[in-house]
């Protein structure tokens, strides 16, 4: 396996295949959290975090318990459960930490957990396929650097998007597009954008 | 002094799901699905159908052991039986709907993270009982269904200027119903991912603005009315006043 | 203590519940999944060819990385057989299957090419199914992410214009469809059938003279004449099992037919049609006596002048011509052998040398010396009593830079073992310049045998008069 299928794969998940603009994953913290470019600077951490280190426990749980057994009809639950857990860990780390980014990204933390961007890339994972191609272990490296490329796209965009928003507040906008709507269409212009980006790796 | 709350009717607590507090529109909630499976009317609808399922039966068992859980264990329970309503909605999918399980893909299981049935589970079957939650969850289910189908049937017509039917969903029927020949204008944008994100903005932005039309001739009437108790009482002293007059006279 | 227990014990039972909702759900579907991902995997398949959806299927799964070849039969309810589907890999890595479907009495109803594509709106997997005259029967999309309404349209509007159409020269929907990319993907998929059904063809053929073959390759491509190519046919562990020719013959006489003829060392093995359409019994049993040749070498063969069906002088000429391939085919080969370029000899030069036999100059086809080939001998038994070797004779081509292209030996008398070390020795003097130095005469060798030192020695001799060829050359 050579080292450019880890570039391709971080390229792909990050640019290319962004989770939020072309795929669609984790819109609930992009809408929600993306008014200030802090918080959304801390939500991108928090869940790059989550997510990949949830996608390495996952993708290990799938293929060294669910798989032997052949249970890997309980994935979702397995996957929902472990996410759910490692949010419960961050949020008690952050509290720690700074209580100003507790209170910053207030509601959001623990709604990571219904974040589908990281279950999301958690079943993407084992239906790409790494394993079948790599290996189980070389896979895994794969999977794991997509996650982070994953993480890394929603950071970039939800960074974006949140000093889009920023500005968007001083301009004069009709009043029935005020907030979200407006939100809405520029994320589609942004995914106009991302579409040009196909076919570079 | 604030009158207590009078208890919606059972209709209302349907009703109010679909329209007053529409998970899509309103509450901005499961936007991902919304965005993900609306290329075409009826994966939209297919979705919505699915929710109804899992918003349902979660929201009666939430509903019913609300009692036995303790505060500290009740998210990892709610996500218990949510995910386990979404694992067996998707078996089934896949073993009676094969065409719906492969065009909805990875957000079968998603549907475990979708905002809205947490969002249900926590705020409403907690704590109502059992049938007023079955009836909750039937409604904000019927609403997503219905906006999932209104985004399809938008982004499918002005991408291909036809709506399939009976492709996906096992129906005794197939075809496209609508077919206007707009082969020229077709805006394959639509069925892409930025035509998911503009055309859900539009249609809240349209929603929006029948809200402020709606709220503007609320105000309108309520000026209007307090406009005619003033006259009415400018009157009422008038009379008074003539009355008054009349018998001092 | 006790909340903490009371918590746990809560989970568990929330827990022990789900998870026995959800056992007893998959249990219940399992089967019904299984046979729907049967069905889906293999229903198109058995409609393409007109074949009743079957029932049940039965799936013979060889090890894939021996054969890769899968075997789906078709029951109906009354466990009747419906067909059979035979997959095989095609070494196209483009191409995802191929299958060849058979009906109910085990006729060949004709072959189907599965192309598996990612175009930009998702996946799309297309079968292109035709029969044996390489009409279209259908083209269909299996499985897409595409967007439903283009698919839909396509399904609709164009895919139906493949069949009945030749899969050779296939006229492709141009224009705006309105869905470009699906639509590429699917002119792709048939143009990748196209290119891989004409090779499936020829090894289909080559199958009926070598029932092992596996794969073949090109040898020789003739853009003239009525032998089309030499094919060399190689087996599953790709050993070369022979060599064919490809006929081609088109007379007004009757209609045009396809032969393959298969020639072993210049000797005759067999002919058979090439084409199933073209397989009539009369072609066939015009064949048939042709068949008594085999076992003779071309060069011996006299073809009857045979007159019994419209057939027979066009597969008179059509196997004389593929003998006449041979033999120009082996003299070229020979002459490769010791000069690549090489297309000519000159003649034969005796000399009366010690060593050197006699020397023979090659030529390319500009009529350019390429260099020369020397045979060289010795008896060894002449070095020492106890020793019981032989006359050992080589053939070494030297070119006029001294650089030995090939050395082979033409006779030789020692025992097996030291016969194999002997060609080992004689393949390393390829691409020298000269006789090797004594030290690197292999000492493995030298010790077993006087041979090795034999083999130098002439070659040295070689060497020796080669000088002076090269200086006449120039």
């Amino acid at each position: 396996m050579s080292p450019t299928v880890f570039f391709v794969a971080i390229v792909s998940s990050m640019l290319v295949n962004n989770i939020v603009l072309l795929r669609f994953l984790g819109i609930c913290p992009f809408l929600g959290v993306s008014k200030r470019s802090e918080t959304a600077v801390g939500m991108s951490a928090a869940v790059m975090f989550v997510m990949v280190v949830s996608s390495v426990l996952t993708y290990l749980i799938y293929y060294y318990i669910l798989e032997p057994f052949e249970i890997t009809y309980i994935s979702t639950i397995a996957f929902i459960l472990v996410i759910a857990s490692l949010v419960q860990l961050v949020e008690m780390f952050i509290k720690k930490i700074s209580k100003k980014l507790y209170k910053s990204l207030g509601i959001y933390l623990p709604l990571i957990v219904t974040n589908c961007a990281i279950i999301g890339i958690a079943e993407t994972n084992v239906r790409e396929g790494y394993a079948t191609e790599y290996g189980v272990l070389p896979g895994l490296g794969v999977a794991t650097v997509s996650a982070l490329g994953a993480a890394l796209g929603f950071a970039l965009v939800i960074f974006a998007f949140s000093t889009i928003r920023e500005r968007l507040e001083a301009a004069d906008v009709p009043p029935a597009w005020k907030g979200i709507p407006i939100s809405l269409v520029i994320a589609g212009i942004m995914a106009l954008a991302f579409l040009g980006l196909e076919g570079l790796v | 002094m604030a009158k207590p709350k009078k208890d919606p009717g059972l209709l209302a607590v349907f009703t109010k799901g679909i329209i007053k507090e529409n998970p899509v529109f309103v509450a901005l909630l499961g936007l991902c699905p919304a965005l993900a499976v609306t290329s075409s009317l009826e994966t939209g609808l297919g979705m919505g159908v699915l929710v109804v399922f899992v918003l349902t039966l979660s929201n009666i068992v939430v509903s019913l052991i609300r009692r036995l859980i303790p505060e500290e264990i009740m998210i990892p329970s709610y996500i218990i039986v949510i995910a386990t309503f979404v694992t067996i909605v998707e078996m089934l999918t896949e073993a009676f709907a094969p065409a719906l399980f492969d065009s909805l893909g990875i957000f079968i299981p998603l549907i475990v993270a979708n905002c809205l049935i947490m969002s249900r589970a926590v705020a409403y079957a907690s704590e109502n009982n059992v049938g007023r939650s079955a009836i909750d969850g039937l409604g904000m289910a019927v609403g997503f269904g219905l906006a999932l189908g209104l985004i399809g049937l938008t982004r499918e017509f002005l991408a291909t200027g036809a709506i399939a039917y009976g492709v996906f969903i096992p129906l005794p029927v197939e075809g496209a119903i609508l077919g206007f020949d707009i082969a020229p204008l077709n805006m394959e944008v639509f069925v892409g991912p930025a035509g998911g994100f503009i055309v859900i903005g539009v249609w809240l932005a349209v929603f929006n603005a029948i809200g402020l039309y709606k709220s503007r001739k609320r105000k309108e009437a309520w000026d209007r009315w307090v406009e005619k108790k003033k006259r009415e009482k400018a009157e009422k002293k008038k009379q008074k006043a003539m009355e008054s007059a009349g018998g001092s006279a | 203590m006790l909340p903490k227990l009371k918590i746990a014990l809560i989970l568990f039972v929330i827990g022990a519940v789900s998870g026995a909702g959800i056992v007893g759900v998959n249990s219940f579907t399992e089967d019904i999944i299984e046979a729907n991902r049967l069905r889906e995997e293999h229903e198109a398949y058995f409609d393409i060819f007109g074949l009743d959806m079957p029932e049940e299927f039965d799936v013979d799964e060889e090890p894939q990385d021996v054969y890769c070849r899968r075997e789906v039969k078709g029951y109906d309810a009354d466990r009747e057989t419906i067909g059979e589907i035979v997959f095989f890999c095609v070494a196209d890595e483009d191409v995802y299957e191929r299958a060849v479907a058979y009906d109910k009495d085990g006729n060949r109803l004709g072959q189907v090419f599965r192309v598996d594509d990612v175009n930009n709106h998702g996946e799309i997997s297309t079968l292109v199914a035709f029969d044996g005259n390489f009409e279209i029967l259908d083209v269909r999309i299996v499985h897409t992410t595409n967007t439903p309404n283009y698919v839909q349209r396509i399904e609709d509007d164009y895919l139906g214009d493949f069949a009945g159409q030749d899969i050779r020269d296939v006229d492709f929907y141009d224009g705006s469809t309105g869905a470009t990319i699906t639509y590429n993907s699917i002119r792709q998929a048939v143009n990748l059938t196209a290119a891989n059904a004409e090779a499936d063809r020829a090894l289909d053929a080559y199958r009926k003279v070598y029932p092992e073959a596996d794969n073949y390759e090109r040898a020789f491509d003739y853009t003239l004449g009525c032998i089309r190519y030499r094919d060399a046919v190689y087996d599953i562990e790709g050993n070369l099992l022979g060599h064919v020719y490809m006929a081609q013959y088109d007379d007004e006489g009757h209609d045009p037919i396809d032969l393959v003829v298969a020639v072993e060392d210049e000797t005759f093995k067999d002919v058979v049609v090439a084409r199933e359409d073209q397989a009539s019994e009369t072609l066939m049993d015009a064949l048939d006596k042709y068949r008594d040749y085999t076992g003779e070498h071309v060069g011996d063969i006299d073809i009857a002048a045979y007159d019994d069906t419209v057939y027979d002088s066009s597969i008179t000429h059509l196997l004389e011509q593929s003998f006449v391939r041979c033999v120009e085919d082996d003299e070229q080969r020979e002459l490769r052998e010791f000069f690549r370029w090489a297309t000519r000899t000159g003649e034969v030069e005796t000399i009366d040398n010690d060593y050197v036999e006699s020397y023979q100059p090659y030529y390319d086809e500009d009529d350019e010396l390429l260099g020369h080939v020397y045979i060289g001998e010795m008896d060894t038994s002449d070095l020492t009593d106890d020793y019981s070797g032989g006359l050992l004779r080589i053939k070494v081509s030297i070119d006029l830079d001294g650089l030995i292209h090939n050395a082979v030996i033409e006779e030789i008398n020692e025992s097996n073992f030291a016969n194999d070390l002997l060609e080992e020795e004689i393949a390393r003097y390829r691409g020298m310049e000269g006789p090797m130095e004594e030290e690197d005469v292999s000492d493995a060798f030298s010790s077993a045998t006087y041979s090795g030192d034999a083999l130098n020695t002439i070659i040295e001799a070689i060497y020796a008069h080669n000088g002076e060829n090269i200086e006449e050359g120039e």
